[in-house]
């Protein structure tokens, strides 16, 4: 008996076994090989050894379009990559057709111990999500269950927004800033986007990103002193209020949610109406943090 | 039941097998069939499996009969496998591949796991060349569908070796 003699289904069991690396060589051996195993190279892509072998080789060696993925997106389903080289990746991926899997989960994440610095004294370590990458992440929204991004300065706020009008298994969804800040804006969504929209994200767990705008019908005077004016809602920034005239009803679809940990917030959540809102909303959230 | 119960089975031979209960047990197929319809005293047929194969197949689960860690043991991918497993394993490729097919058909993860891993193991660290050689397999791409093949999964993937 041969191993060719095997039913497809049991064959299909080695892959299971294989790094890329070994499953890539044996892409190579024949044509019925490169149908079994190929697809299996580029599915789950988690856990990579950090260094010694071709794969991540080939990843950080600089400035990259990131061929081979960017050739077989189409087959990745999960993917968690660490950076921690000191040289500035710039991750684009010409996916632009949905995949016949759709991507589950994506985390591209950077190392916090080896920051290192150059004479400059700027941290070198960057990742840039290009425009591309963008589209192609929200191109697989309606798969998408885990999105944990470093360096998520592409995504703007409509983009932010698109993914939860549009990706319906969400259930972590964080979005960190760059950590040079001139190499992208901090990643955050806007009030005024989310107002209008459908959010479809039931699921939500964990939502790890700035929201910013939330109308102020408190305050009545801006920085600068101007008065408001009173046909338009007050917006500012890094000045956020967690209440239910500002508009925290907005959130109540996030049954799920299960942690909320505030950070430059101007009102916390205190007032009994408030704290009431979120027993009704949120059951899973136990208590409400502030940093 | 008693704990000393007997189960006979049948190969595909016709070969008969009495069997401990709690070694029958070891396979999912066979636990589950004898909850369901109790023993019924007669032999359980298993027109799938060899004589030999399934004297190989008790042998392991013998051996393991008191093994606490028996369903969840081969759960980690990358861990090393012992040393008695190691050697249960050296069989010629035909055994190996008529372990898999048995071991699936009467539901012993465990075996399933470990005789995958076995193929696995003679997979690793080569190149498509040695792996040829191990399965006795035919290259049937042509230089410009293999190159191909290695731009597809880009250049330095496979160049290690």
């Amino acid at each position: 008996m041969e191993f060719a003699s095997l039913p497809y289904e049991l064959q299909e069991m080695i892959p299971l076994y294989l790094t890329p690396h070994d499953l890539a060589v044996c892409a190579l051996v024949n044509q019925a090989w490169y149908t079994l195993f190929h697809p299996h190279i580029w599915r789950h892509l988690d856990n990579l050894p950090r260094r010694g072998f071709g794969y991540w080789k080939y990843i950080s060696s600089g400035y990259c379009g990131w061929e081979g993925l960017a050739n077989n997106a189409h087959l990745v389903q999960s993917l968690t990559i660490h950076f921690d080289s000191e040289d500035q990746f710039y991750l684009d991926c010409n996916q632009e057709e949905r995949s016949a899997h759709g991507w589950k989960e994506l985390k591209l994440e950077m190392l916090d111990e080896q920051d290192g610095e150059d004479e400059d004294g700027y941290v070198r370590r960057s990742i840039v999500h290009g425009e591309k990458m963008v589209k192609a992440i929200l191109a697989q929204a309606s798969t998408l269950e885990v999105l944990k991004l470093d360096g998520a300065g592409y995504f703007t706020s409509k983009d932010i927004n698109h993914l939860l009008c549009s990706a319906p298994n969400l259930r972590v969804l964080q979005l960190l800033k760059d950590r040079r800040a001139w190499a992208g804006q901090e990643p955050f969504l806007d009030a005024k986007d989310a107002a209008q929209s459908e959010w479809v994200c039931r699921n939500l767990e964990i939502f790890g990103c700035g929201i910013g705008g939330i109308p102020r019908p408190d305050i009545t005077q801006k920085d600068d002193d101007e008065p408001a004016r009173k046909d338009s809602p007050l917006r500012q920034f890094d000045c956020l209020a967690m209440t239910l005239d500002s508009g925290l009803d907005q959130l109540k679809g996030l049954r799920n949610l299960r942690t909320v940990e505030l950070k430059d917030m101007e009102v916390h959540i205190g007032k009994p109406l408030e704290q009431k809102w979120v027993a009704d909303n949120w059951p899973k959230v136990g208590k409400v943090s502030f940093t | 039941m008693s704990a000393h119960s007997q189960i006979l089975l049948t190969s595909s031979e016709g070969t008969e097998f009495l069997i401990d209960r709690d070694i029958a047990d070891k396979s999912m197929l066979l636990k589950c069939m004898l909850e369901d319809i109790g023993e019924i005293g007669q032999a359980v047929p298993l027109p799938n499996v060899s004589g030999p194969i399934l004297t190989k197949v008790i042998e392991y689960c013998t051996h393991h009969r008191d093994d606490p860690n028996f369903l969840s043991a081969n759960d980690d991918v990358t861990a090393d496998i012992d040393e008695w497993d190691l050697e249960y394993c050296k069989v010629d490729q035909g055994t190996l591949y008529e372990l898999i097919l048995a071991a699936n058909y009467l539901d012993i993860k465990p075996l399933m796991d470990l005789t995958c891993k076995t193929v696995a193991n003679m997979i690793k660290a080569k190149s498509p060349e040695e792996i040829r050689k191990t399965f006795n397999i035919t290259n049937d791409f042509t230089p410009e569908e293999e190159d191909q093949v290695r731009r597809e999964n880009g250049k330095d993937w496979v160049d290690e070796h």
